[in-house]
């Protein structure tokens, strides 16, 4: 009886340290895709967004990937970050006065190296932790990750230019009391001409602001009616983030496109089956189809062009006119033209006429 | 016998134990002091399992929401380009050698850049040097930074394939890059960090990048007067994620 049970007790403990054994192997730090780079590092997320409360912590870990050959030394140091205001993209500054993001509670912490070996990853523990008093508002900060080969001496004894590269990593924290979303995106410019020839495509562009107090997608679509079709063509805006009191330019694919993407999308397994490179091919397709400067192109237009532009809780309607004006034009010249030839040809022959016999 | 199998079974369990992995909350109490510590937030992946938003503690969300929540960005079919949150940047090798320089000779040596965005937010790539080449035992002696053949600048690439101009510059070519580079023998003076100049551009693009690639390419060449020796400097490249 005593023997059953210390089988048991022994089976129980095997199968407890097996199941444990196989947690760490899944648990580890190792990373399957390896590089030929020397360097190769992949860093999540790029961009966290967070909200705060004034007086409240929150972590953000960043994870890192060394997918290359060499084991990197890694330091980590942050600046504050503005938006372009035309195009959204992220200008560094030199530094930064924001003093409440910490490597686990340790200031000290920052640009201090530690190790990447190969197929290895690190996840740097984060952690932001405001004052009560501290203002209310949108803050932009990059974590800026310098990575280098270790054992850079042997490198150095050896080279004339020694490389190495800097990877950001963003923060956008909005602090407010209540955790709301304040992102509130208008229509800051819809660019697009009053009357266009109808051989010509219609080109468009639209710029989004955000008015509000924190970071927010671009939400909405443009339609553009003609009579008798309520849609004649159909764009949805791609929802990239507009921060605080900045503005950028709003992408978007029609309707058709967004209809292949996700036709595309559900064949990923198929594809992958077939050797296909999945990620290439969507890469390729947004490329190509995720547009910023529209154009609505059509073999013949006429008449008048609604483009309705609905984002966030703004309405806009702007009507296009299409004219032949280039076939009128050609009408109107060609008679005038065919004029001209003939009395070019009239004068010629009047002045053969005219001139003196030759005498030879 | 079945305490040996016992004891190797404790063997076993012991040695599968592996170190507690944790956020050090402890050991400054002043996180603790203001309450309502959320443990994380924002998107991020360790497992393969793109695209989940995940937020511990309560308080904050992505940009997008999570998948099949109302808010997550409705009637789109972009989500399906959101399924990685992951940005990377490859070198292929580390060290730039030039061989012995000779005047009137250009010297080069190249290597290739890659980006990998994952999701449709852009990047950009800056670069710098850390200073101009430089003699390693006397860093007041330099190979200058190239002024190409008539005028170029840290900005704007000009043609330098007149080897009697002597300098240091670099060449891009490949997907994205400025467009300034208009083939191969363009090239511009690196930003000079020890006189305090900005980072350049010199490749970006505001869409999903997957495997863009540059070629750098190094070219130097000295004077007749140079003083011989062992010449170096470090140059940095910057990748920035769109947001």
């Amino acid at each position: 009886m005593k023997a059953k049970i210390l089988n048991k007790i022994i089976l129980a403990i095997l199968v407890l340290a097996l199941l444990m054994f196989a947690s760490t192997l899944i648990n580890t730090d190792l990373v399957s895709a390896q590089s030929t780079d020397a360097l190769s590092i992949n860093i999540s997320p790029p961009v966290s967004y967070l909200y705060l409360k004034p007086g409240a912590g929150i972590s953000a870990p960043i994870y890192l990937e060394n997918q290359g050959r060499y084991t990197l030394s890694v330091s980590a140091q942050f600046v504050d970050f503005r938006p372009d205001q035309e195009t959204g993209q992220v200008l560094l500054q030199q530094s930064s006065d924001f003093k409440y993001l910490s490597i686990a509670g340790d200031h000290e912490r920052w640009g201090k190296e530690f190790i990447i070996r190969p197929g290895e990853a690190y996840t740097l523990p984060l952690t932001i932790a405001l004052p009560a008093d501290f203002p209310q508002g949108e803050y932009y900060l990059s974590v800026l990750f310098n990575v280098e080969q270790m054992l850079l001496e042997d490198v150095e004894n050896n080279a004339n230019t020694i490389l190495s590269g800097v990877v950001a990593s963003h923060l956008v924290l909005a602090v407010n009391l209540d955790e709301a979303d304040r992102s509130q995106i208008v229509i800051k410019d819809f660019k697009l001409p009053k009357v266009v020839d109808s051989l010509m495509g219609i080109d468009f562009r639209l710029w989004a602001k955000n008015i509000g107090l924190n970071a927010g997608p671009v939400a909405g679509k443009l339609t553009i009616s003609h009579w008798p079709s309520p849609a004649e063509q159909e764009y949805e805006f791609y929802p990239d983030m507009v921060l605080a009191n900045s503005q950028r330019q709003v992408r978007g694919m029609s309707a058709d496109n967004l209809d292949h993407l996700k036709s595309l999308s559900e064949q990923e397994e198929v594809m992958t089956a077939n050797g296909e490179n999945f990620l290439a091919v969507q890469s390729q397709f947004l490329d190509n189809n995720l547009l910023s400067d529209f154009s609505y192109k059509k073999p013949f237009l006429l008449g008048a062009y609604d483009f309705r532009v609905e984002l966030g809780d703004e309405t806009q309607v702007e009507r296009v006119v299409a004219l032949p004006i280039s076939i009128v034009l050609v009408l109107i010249l060609l008679p005038i033209l065919y004029r001209l030839f003939t009395f070019l040809l009239k004068s010629i022959a009047i002045k053969k006429n005219n001139d003196p016999p030759i005498i030879s | 016998m079945k305490k040996l199998s016992l004891f190797f079974a404790l063997l076993f369990l012991f040695l599968s134990l592996t170190p507690v992995k944790a956020e050090n909350m402890t050991s400054d109490s002043y996180y603790l002091q203001f309450g309502n510590f959320n443990m994380g937030s924002g998107e991020f992946d360790r497992t393969g399992q793109f695209g989940l938003t995940y937020t511990l503690g309560g308080t904050a969300v992505g940009p997008f929401g999570e998948y099949g929540t109302s808010q997550y960005f409705i009637g789109s079919g972009f989500q399906y380009i959101y399924q990685i949150r992951q940005f990377s940047f490859s070198i292929s090798k580390l060290a730039i050698e030039f061989g012995d320089l000779t005047a009137g000779i250009f010297a080069n040596d190249s290597h290739t850049i890659t980006i990998n965005t994952g999701s449709a937010g852009g990047y950009q790539i800056y670069v710098f040097e850390d200073r101009p080449l430089s003699l390693a035992n006397n860093l007041s002696i330099r190979i200058p930074n190239t002024t190409c053949n008539t005028t170029c600048t840290k900005s704007l690439a000009g043609i330098w394939d007149n080897p009697n101009r002597d300098g240091f510059g670099y060449n891009v070519f490949g997907n994205n890059v400025a467009n300034d580079f208009i083939n191969s023998t363009y090239f511009r003076p690196f930003a000079d960090n020890s006189v305090g100049e900005d980072m350049e551009l010199i490749m970006s693009s505001p869409n999903v990048a997957f495997d863009e690639t540059a070629t750098v390419t190094y070219q130097v060449v000295p004077s007749a007067a140079q003083t011989a020796g062992d010449y170096q400097t470090y140059v940095m490249f910057v990748a920035v994620p769109g947001y």
